[in-house]
């Protein structure tokens, strides 16, 4: 069975090929790192415009690097939400029709869901139950999966997600964009201990994040000491402030496997499980604990369209029914429990 | 100009309970604007309001900075947007953030970015100490 995915949820454009939901024949993503990309141009910021204008061609690249045509493709996936609602309807719209117009299966998929499922798409054989850990620029959530597609959300942010704390500081200093892997290199030449930051409190026993009042520390210190981008105390800054986020999700992290008994595996994945610091926190925290850690290739962590296949291709088998009437969801789901809105 | 009003707040508790009166005040087609620099607590303030016009769990509301607009239930849809990361007015402008108005309460962060013709309510958020903030709130009549 051979499956497209696509992904438009926020600023990359990505479509991937893949057969029986394992192989991955192409996945190609078109994002803002990707600037001077075989279309050219600058790619702006943000854009439910630009993933129009791309969406046709980096579909077309996905279908030639798998040398397949759109006739052979067996099954339609789509990220649903949450996200950016009108990036999101543009791959929404473009999938439906090529369902429509093919009269092929078309199956919804959620983006985060679709994070933790690059680590299985590498993995398949992680054991259950496991505690999964998605961290972006756009979301920092948990959850727990007792079997396969059984996604429970025990934890998310309250208010800036980790990728974007780290991403507003940068743009702050005027570090340039984006933020984070910027953080990550500076931070190398930096002591983490040099500054201290207390780490958030969360006063009811969930599993939520909270990024905001760091943020606002790291602001202090910047202002009270004035440090600007080429200050000699802003790698030491930069370094202590990336080292709070990373402790506060691994203090998260560690309170949720006490709650959680008989965790077989921990993912951690998303674009900041891209960070270098943040692997290398968590391996060694799960070395010492002795807690397979899975965290999914750079290309995986970040937002594609593989995983949004793979994940589709799993619910499909698993349902064999879709709906053409399918809708975007612009919000994550509720913790505890409430629909989407 | 019809109504202007300073606050000084000390605590971000202080902060989300004159947000949530304002809220509570709302009969859900008010266009407001978030004014303030980074870590002022905007999010703070747009949670407050959220809360005053019935969202039951504020944990909801989170930074729309990532996916620009976030939209919740209260006794009212709510529409809370971020500018932040949009640099230029054309990329404001296909954000379609006017299909919204009318439709429930527009709440915007970093609304400065862009000249909106008729807010009805403004709040501009300075921080003044380490928790301690000055908050105005203007209101229009439209």
């Amino acid at each position: 069975m051979l499956i497209l995915g696509i992904e438009t949820s926020c600023d990359e454009t990505s479509a991937a090929v893949l057969r029986n939901g394992k192989e991955i024949l192409s996945n190609v993503i078109l994002s803002q790192d990707e600037i001077h990309s075989p279309y050219g141009g600058v790619v702006p910021e943000l854009a439910s415009r630009q993933h129009i204008k791309t969406i046709d061609l980096i579909v077309k690249e996905s279908l030639f690097k798998a040398k397949v045509n759109l006739g052979d493709i067996d099954l339609f996936a789509v990220t649903q939400g949450p996200g950016l609602i009108g990036s999101l309807l543009v791959g929404l719209s473009f999938v439906k029709s090529l369902a429509f117009y093919f009269d092929k299966p078309i199956i919804g998929v959620n983006h985060i869901e679709a994070h933790i499922e690059a680590a299985f798409l590498e993995n398949p054989d992680i054991s259950f139950p496991v505690l999964a850990l998605v961290v972006s620029g756009g979301h920092t959530s948990l959850y727990y999966m007792s079997k396969e597609l059984d996604f429970k959300l025990i934890g998310k942010t309250r208010d800036d997600a980790a990728g974007e704390a780290l991403d507003k500081i940068a743009k702050f200093l005027n570090l340039g964009y984006p933020g984070g892997p910027i953080i990550d290199r500076l931070s190398k030449k930096g002591n983490p201990e040099k500054f201290s930051f207390s780490l958030p409190k969360i006063k009811d026993k969930s599993f939520d994040f909270s990024f905001s009042g760091l943020k606002t520390a790291a602001l202090k210190y910047i202002k009270e000491m004035n440090i600007q981008a080429d200050s000699p105390q802003v790698y030491d800054l930069l370094a202590s402030f990336q080292d709070a986020i990373i402790n506060f999700l691994i203090e998260n992290v560690k309170r949720a496997l006490s709650i959680y008994k008989k965790i077989n595996a921990l993912i951690v994945c998303g674009g900041v499980a891209r960070n270098s610091r943040l692997r290398e926190k968590f391996l060694a925290f799960c070395t010492r604990t002795g807690m397979p850690l899975y965290i999914p290739s750079p290309r995986l962590c970040t937002d594609n369209a593989a995983m949004v296949a793979s994940l589709a291709y799993k619910k499909y088998m698993a349902q064999k029914k879709f709906d053409l009437n399918l809708d975007a969801f612009p919000r994550i789901q509720s913790a505890k429990g409430k629909k989407w809105k | 100009m019809n109504n202007k009003n300073e606050f000084i707040t000390n605590s971000e508790e202080e902060t989300f309970s004159l947000a949530k009166n304002l809220g509570s005040e709302l009969i859900g087609k008010e266009v407001i604007l978030l004014i303030g620099e980074l870590g002022a607590g905007k999010t703070i303030f747009a949670k407050g309001i959220a809360s005053g016009a019935g969202v039951e769990d504020v944990t909801e509301v989170c930074s729309p900075s990532y996916t620009i607009l976030n939209i919740y239930e209260g006794k009212f849809p709510i529409y809370h947007f971020d500018l932040y990361r949009l640099s230029d007015i054309e990329e404001i402008e296909d954000l379609g953030w006017e299909d919204y108005i009318g439709e429930g309460v527009v709440i915007i962060e970093w609304g400065e970015k862009v000249s909106f013709p008729n807010p009805d309510i403004k709040i501009e958020i300075q921080i003044l100490g380490n928790n301690r903030r000055k908050i105005r709130i203007f209101k229009f009549k439209n």
